[in-house]
């Protein structure tokens, strides 16, 4: 059968920067070691498979500033390293303590996958992932694009400059990494409000990814709602999310990851074994934690102590199935939408990338069996990056999409709500004297260039939208206070110093040590844009004059 | 295998047996000590081995016998390490990783009794000498039985105490402390949703009678207000349709009840929802992205084409560091009908006037 449509399938890694140099040992450092060993190198290792199978697959992932910053940062690296030695000890032990036993299988296949997870991290990539990910994007099979610096959220900032340094900073920091242009952009949780379009044309963006109801609620309604890309009167276009093909894999209910055969994320070795026998593999508070060894499956909706032993073939066919039944019905919706639309229509598919493998252990075998049985078995649905799509069509309507993000409620309450507004007027209060000291020092040089560079930093550091959507599920809220209150604290205290004229080097020093995110920082990129006279409304493009 | 067996058998081998049953630590444990740990492997590995749900669980989660053996011995190795011995060769962990849980193994030594895990260890490096002995006479091995006995009482009180000793919350740091207010003066307003407005405001002036908190749609109409009591700061949230909300305004209230503007928001609320506004969009468009041309244009439906722009409807009229006061007392619903209006505008026509979000306690209801 001939092409009935296309399918893009888009992963979004994001960690916030949690690189803590002033502790020997630091718990939310796991996060990103837990990220790299059950998503990044997983997903990686994926890529590389089909690679060598000379399959041609299609993949658009956002690797964002932070994560990136943090990938390419010789002291996490390190500690990587360490982490995974003494996950592949555990690993070991238990493989030989699970011998014989129904977990046996399970024991030993996490154990020779950590092993190798280790020997390609340092003998084959020499600890460097991010060259890997832009290997296979010069190839033209993965496409990288960026995300806000620091992942705030841009709809709640109070100044255009705040945004505009949120977008440009990332677009420098993308060049370095990958050695040009980003040509895409993951806008943080997905958030959007007019004029953040203009802004992303202006930093060279020619495209983002948008919540479902971005565009089926836009201003005019979008022809073929969310099955073909909009462009904005900026000239960008617009991914909007497809619920069906997300639904599929993100719902507790109906979604793939809650199949019983699949590995139980609750289940964790840590809390399982003795704790004279995990301690050791404990950060040194000796808090019983996850350790990522899990040995159970899912088994169905069971107390935690019910499930039954995790059997990787079972999940390995598991997973292969699924990809063939997502792909089985992208043709079956491919096919009703274009007959009714009369358009070849595109299915943009966004998830976080850290459900793949971290939360959804099999998950980069689905994505591997779903690329495969992409490219082999079929050519009704062609997989695509949305660059590439840009090319093959580029007639689009223009439509502006409204207010809208990712999160609960599909708007901003995540991220604004009763118990983490009170980080608002503090940092706006920050982002007006960024602006301020950009203005009034526009050539500084030496260590005022220094601070006011670090400033840049700790304000985008505060900016994070982690912060508030962590305060709001209340998992690590301590940590996610103490981050903003020392962020917002170390920019005052070198706005405090620079408009007293009493800088400390040693100081700035210090905080340049600890918070050494995008050492390429330009601090005009929050330079004044033009205002509107007009009641003190802050303008939010020229289009809008 | 049953214990009278194991007893027979030489220390090598028992430890061999041990070694392929996965048990670790072996060259610390003593001959009674793996005479057990093998029985309660070879339980472990039976009760496995009958894929019992149950047993399975339980024995992954429980703290059988054969795991309170290695704990014990794990907080025994760790005593050697502390106490300057060299550990195990054999053994699987890192030097590093034991270095990394030393100062748990003080905290774990702390609440071993009057100096039992030191006792264990005087009586371990005794008993070793001693094995050599037990394997040709059977009468030590009885011995070493009772012994065994013993020690696993003891052990039993020693892994209860680790048990309990093991923590269950951390030091928190909260993080630098902030000024309770941000310095300055300053009203702003954030879209929250199409539902809701987000408001906070900052003045480092007073106000004896308290504020008004006034929002406004595009052309000029009260759509919400709040009084709020005469603190120099507060937040809330306006339940108003956001996408009617064109500005928000802070007033002082003064002698008789007058009010008088003082701080308009900073950002322009309407502009930035994009919802579809009350006025027909504009008319479907399609261009080519690469050439840059609009190869398809259509009128709006139901507006004509003289009609103004939706975004240029939206500035708000507003004059010098005041505004038209008898705005706030003509309301004009969505559908052009001016209603009965109190002073400060109709509260009761939002959709969720009857509830208010956030920091109430700051913001009244007028």
């Amino acid at each position: 059968m001939s092409l009935q449509g296309y399918l893009s399938i888009v992963l979004h890694a994001h960690l916030p920067f949690i690189r803590h140099p002033e502790y020997p040992d630091f718990l939310e450092e796991d996060w990103l070691f837990e990220a790299m060993t059950e998503t990044y190198i997983p997903l990686l290792r994926m890529m590389q498979r089909l690679n060598d199978d000379h399959i041609r697959f299609r993949l658009t992932m956002s690797l964002t500033p932070p994560l990136c910053e943090m990938l390419a940062d010789p002291l996490l690296q390190e500690r990587y390293v360490s982490h995974i030695d003494r996950l592949s000890e555990l690993a070991e032990l238990q493989r030989r303590e699970k011998m014989g036993t129904p977990f046996q299988d399970a024991a030993t296949a996490q154990a020779d996958e950590l092993l190798e997870t280790k020997r390609l991290f340092e003998q084959v990539w020499n600890r460097q992932l991010l060259p890997v990910f832009r290997k296979f994007q010069d190839q033209g099979d993965l496409e990288i694009i960026t995300c806000g610096a620091t992942h705030g959220f841009l709809p709640l900032m109070a100044t255009d400059e705040a945004r505009r340094a949120q977008i440009s900073i990332a677009v420098a920091n993308y060049k370095k990494h990958f050695g040009r242009a980003p040509r895409g952009i993951w806008l943080p949780e997905c958030a959007f409000v007019p004029g953040i379009d203009a802004l992303l044309a202006e930093n060279g963006i020619s495209f983002f990814i948008l919540e479902s109801h971005g565009l089926t609620q836009s201003n005019p309604p979008a022809r073929y709602g969310t099955f073909r890309p909009v462009v904005t009167p900026s000239g960008v276009a617009a991914f909007a999310r497809d619920l069906e093909s997300s639904r599929q894999v993100w719902s507790a209910e109906i979604g793939y990851p809650g199949h019983p055969d699949y590995r139980e994320f609750y289940r964790d070795c840590g809390f399982d074994l003795p704790y004279a026998e995990v301690r050791p593999y404990l950060h040194s508070d000796g808090v019983r934690r996850n350790t990522g060894l899990k040995f159970f499956r899912i088994t169905g909706k069971l107390p935690l102590d019910r499930k039954e032993p995790y059997v990787p073939n079972w999940a390995a066919d598991r997973a292969a199935e699924h990809a063939g039944n997502f792909l089985f019905n992208r043709q079956a919706q491919c096919r009703y939408l274009k007959s009714v639309l009369g358009t070849t229509p595109h299915i943009t598919s966004p998830y976080d990338a850290e459900l793949y493998g971290h939360w959804w252990y099999e998950g980069p075998r689905f994505l591997e069996m779903l690329m495969r049985k992409a490219a082999c078995d079929q050519d009704e649905i062609q997989m695509i990056t949305p660059s590439e799509y840009l090319q093959v069509e580029t007639v689009h309507q223009e439509v502006m999409p409204c207010l809208s993000s990712w999160g609960a409620n599909g708007f901003f309450e995540v991220w604004l709500n009763d118990g983490n507004d009170w980080i608002y007027p503090h940092l706006h209060c920050a982002e007006e004297r960024m602006v301020e000291l950009a203005t009034r020092f526009p050539d500084a040089q030496g260590d005022l260039r220094r601070a006011l560079n670090q400033a840049a930093r700790e304000l985008l550091l505060a900016q994070a939208s982690d912060w508030a959507f962590i305060i709001t599920t209340n998992t690590s809220v301590e940590y996610a206070e103490k981050r903003t209150r020392d962020h917002i604290s170390r920019f005052n205290g070198i706005y405090a110093q620079i408009t007293e004229n009493r800088i400390e080097p040693n100081w700035i020093s210090e905080l340049e040590w600890k918070d050494n995110i995008f050492a390429e920082i330009d601090y005009h990129a929050y330079s004044p844009i033009h205002r509107h006279p007009h009641a003190g409304a802050v303008y939010i493009s020229k289009d809008n004059d | 295998m049953d214990r009278s067996e194991l007893i027979s058998m030489t220390v090598k081998a028992l430890r061999e047996r041990a070694d392929a049953l996965g048990i670790k630590r072996l060259s610390s444990l003593k001959k009674a000590e793996l005479v057990d740990a093998i029985i309660e492997a070879e339980k472990k590995v039976a009760s496995s081995a009958s894929k019992s749900k149950g047993s399975q669980a339980s024995g992954v989660r429980g703290k059988d016998k054969a795991a309170q053996v290695e704990a014990v011995v794990e907080v025994v190795e760790e005593n050697d390490v502390k106490n300057g011995k060299s550990p195990d060769p054999k053994s699987d962990k890192t030097t590093k990783s034991k270095q990394a849980s030393k100062s748990a193994a003080k905290n774990i030594k702390k609440v071993s009794v009057d100096g039992k895990v030191k006792d264990d260890v005087d009586e371990r490096e005794s008993a070793d000498e001693a094995d050599e002995a037990d394997e040709k006479v059977a009468a030590d091995a009885l011995e070493a039985d009772k012994a065994a006995e013993e020690d696993e009482a003891d052990k039993d009180k020693d892994v209860e105490a680790i048990v309990e000793k093991e923590p269950d919350s951390v030091f928190i740091d909260r993080g630098a402390v902030l000024p309770e207010y941000v310095p300055g003066t300053c009203l702003y307003a954030l879209v929250r949703d199409p539902g809701t407005v987000f408001v906070y405001w900052n003045a480092e002036f007073e106000s004896v009678h308290g504020w008004l908190l006034t929002a406004y749609d595009t052309a000029g109409n009260v759509l919400q207000s709040f009084s709020s009591p005469a603190h120099r700061n507060g937040r809330g949230y306006f339940r108003v349709p956001s996408i009617r909300v064109a500005r928000v305004t802070l007033a002082k209230v003064e002698d008789g009840g007058a009010s008088r503007v003082c701080l308009e928001s900073r950002i322009r609320l309407a502009q930035q929802s994009g919802l579809a506004p009350e006025l027909p969009g504009p008319g479907e468009r399609w261009v080519d992205v690469q050439n840059h041309e609009v190869v398809y244009e259509a009128p709006a439906p139901g507006r004509a084409p003289e009609q103004p722009e939706v975004v240029q409807t939206m500035q708000a009229p507003f004059v010098g560091g005041g505004y038209d006061r008898s705005m706030d007392y003509a309301v004009v619903d969505e559908h052009g009908t001016v209603s009965t209006s109190s002073r400060f505008g109709s509260l009761s026509s939002s959709p969720s006037s009857d509830s208010l979000v956030g920091s109430s306690h700051r913001i009244v209801r007028h």
